[in-house]
């Protein structure tokens, strides 16, 4: 089942365009939302939240549109968002209080554990609050009201490691029982190394890659090799991206490019990190 | 809806305090309105708390954050809507309160008067100003909110003046026609100015809608 579904999605968002999107989002399962800044990672977050209208097509959540079951939807989504939105003036137990007469699934111990677990004292007013404890708290109060799925958008960015860390594994634990589901942004790719298992990877508005982690990892290679190589090397023109220095030349490329017109042995060949993918993909644009 | 009203009270708590205490200190204490009807202070707690309810909401992303909650988006509209008749009658309690806490230590002549014509009128000037207010606060959001009432009170006040110029030189004598209400026992009178308020409040709570329900926030 799906959790998330576009068909036939534009939007046009000042100078960026989002451009007959269609893709799905399985349930279940921690997807990855990636792509360099100004890709359309926030726009697409909107959208799903029902912040932007399409100028075409739509958005289904859980197989429900927007149109007909606003109120069920967002019942059963919670988000993380990588501003600040809270009322400022107020203290975490007001603001909470505030946030849980929103939902009838709300659950009071288990965002009273997150408070602890993440050391919030709720008398502190928001304004008072760090990025990162701004965070915590906007975590908290998404989990507790056990939401079939959790939104984020840009979660572990200005995050201390360790705090990171035990955010993926909330996430993972969050998905346990195999019904509910994650969609995350981040710039940062390890997280997603870490926790994901699909990816959903945007660059300027374009849908580039929707599907499993490793089937992403396993459509490039990274080869490695020296400069000299590659000057004889009549396959330049079959790099996603390159980066020549002094001591060789480093580039992605398409395994299937590569099967079929290898390098021989002077080369060495690895699977790329989702760094790697997204920084040469960019630099080949 | 109701949740997005007790939303309202809450996070105003501190403001219905101060802005009760100002009316106290200055109309009461200070005895600033005396001799005025009781509905100018009232009005004034009222536009306050309506105003600050309302930029409270575009300050810091959060209608982003009403918008994300199990709402849609003509709920949120229509609770401001709902909000104005809210805080009108909050304010006009606590000013009525005030009062009555001035009356053990005031004389009659110093406190203000109270009159349903005058309390009337206040409640549809604020009801003709909030109309007005609102579909332009939708639209614009954020970014013009935190001088949005300004810029209609600017804006009804020249409109105001322009029309009394015109039926001026129509020959029709707005003044009188003001004090009639204020002194009316007609009930054709409050009939129409009742009937009219409430058609431009729908309308205005019509457009609001519209507005904000196309609008990319």
């Amino acid at each position: 089942m799906n959790a998330i579904e576009f068909r036939q999605f534009s939007k046009r968002n000042g100078q960026f365009l989002l451009n007959d999107l269609n893709f799905e989002i399985q349930s279940g399962y921690i997807t990855g939302l990636i792509g360099p800044n100004g890709s359309g990672k926030t726009t697409l977050i909107r959208s799903i939240m029902n912040l932007l209208r399409p100028d075409q097509g739509e958005v289904l959540i859980f197989g429900q549109s927007y149109a007909t079951g606003e109120r069920e939807i967002k019942r059963r989504i919670g988000f993380v968002y990588d501003e600040d939105f809270f009322y400022n003036h107020l203290t975490i137990r007001e603001m909470k209080k505030i946030i849980s007469s929103f939902y009838p699934s709300w659950n009071e111990l288990i965002f009273q554990q997150h408070l602890h677990d993440f050391e919030l004292p709720e008398r502190r007013k928001i304004r008072d609050l760090s990025k990162g404890m701004k965070m915590k708290f906007s975590l908290a109060a998404a989990l507790a009201h056990e939401p079939d799925l959790l939104i984020m958008d840009e979660p572990t960015s200005g995050l201390d490691p360790v705090f990171r860390w035990k955010i993926l594994a909330i996430l993972s634990e969050f998905i346990q029982d195999g019904k509910r589901t994650v969609l995350f942004s981040t710039h940062i790719s390890a997280d997603l190394e870490r926790v994901a298992d699909y990816i959903v990877y945007f660059q300027k508005g374009q849908l580039k890659f929707c599907g499993s982690k490793e089937e992403l990892l396993d459509v490039y290679v990274l080869v490695k090799g020296p400069s000299n190589l590659l000057q004889m090397s009549r396959y330049k023109d079959k790099f996603m991206g390159l980066q020549q220095s002094s001591l060789g030349f480093e580039g992605l490329m398409m395994r299937q490019s590569y099967d079929d017109h290898p390098f021989g042995n002077q080369v060495t060949v690895e699977k790329p990190s989702l760094d790697d993918i997204l920084v040469f993909t960019q630099e080949g644009q | 809806m109701v949740q997005l009203l007790i939303k309202d009270i809450r996070i105003q708590r501190r403001f219905i305090i101060l802005g009760s205490l100002f009316v106290g200190f200055f109309f009461f204490a200070l005895g600033a309105f005396e001799g005025m009807p009781l509905a100018i202070p009232a009005a004034f707690l009222s536009h306050f708390l309506i105003v600050v309810a309302s930029k409270a909401d575009e300050k810091n992303n959060n209608g982003r954050l009403l918008a994300s909650f199990p709402l849609r988006r003509r709920d949120i509209v229509s609770a401001k809507y709902v909000g104005i008749l809210m805080f009108m009658s909050i304010a006009f309690l606590l000013t009525a309160c005030w009062r009555l806490l001035g009356g053990f230590v005031l004389s009659a002549g110093e406190l203000p008067w109270y009159s349903i014509q005058s309390t009337l009128v206040a409640i549809l000037i604020l009801i003709f100003f909030y109309s007005i207010y609102f579909p332009l606060f939708f639209a614009l959001g954020s970014r013009i909110v935190q001088v949005l009432d300004l810029i209609v009170i600017f804006m009804v006040g020249g409109a105001f003046l322009i029309v009394i110029r015109i039926l001026d030189l129509l020959n029709v004598n707005v003044r009188a026609y003001v004090e009639r209400i204020l002194a009316a026992q007609d009930i054709l009178i409050f009939g129409w100015t009742i009937g009219g308020s409430v058609i431009l409040v729908v309308i205005s709570w019509y457009i609001s809608i519209k507005v904000y329900e196309m609008k990319n926030i």
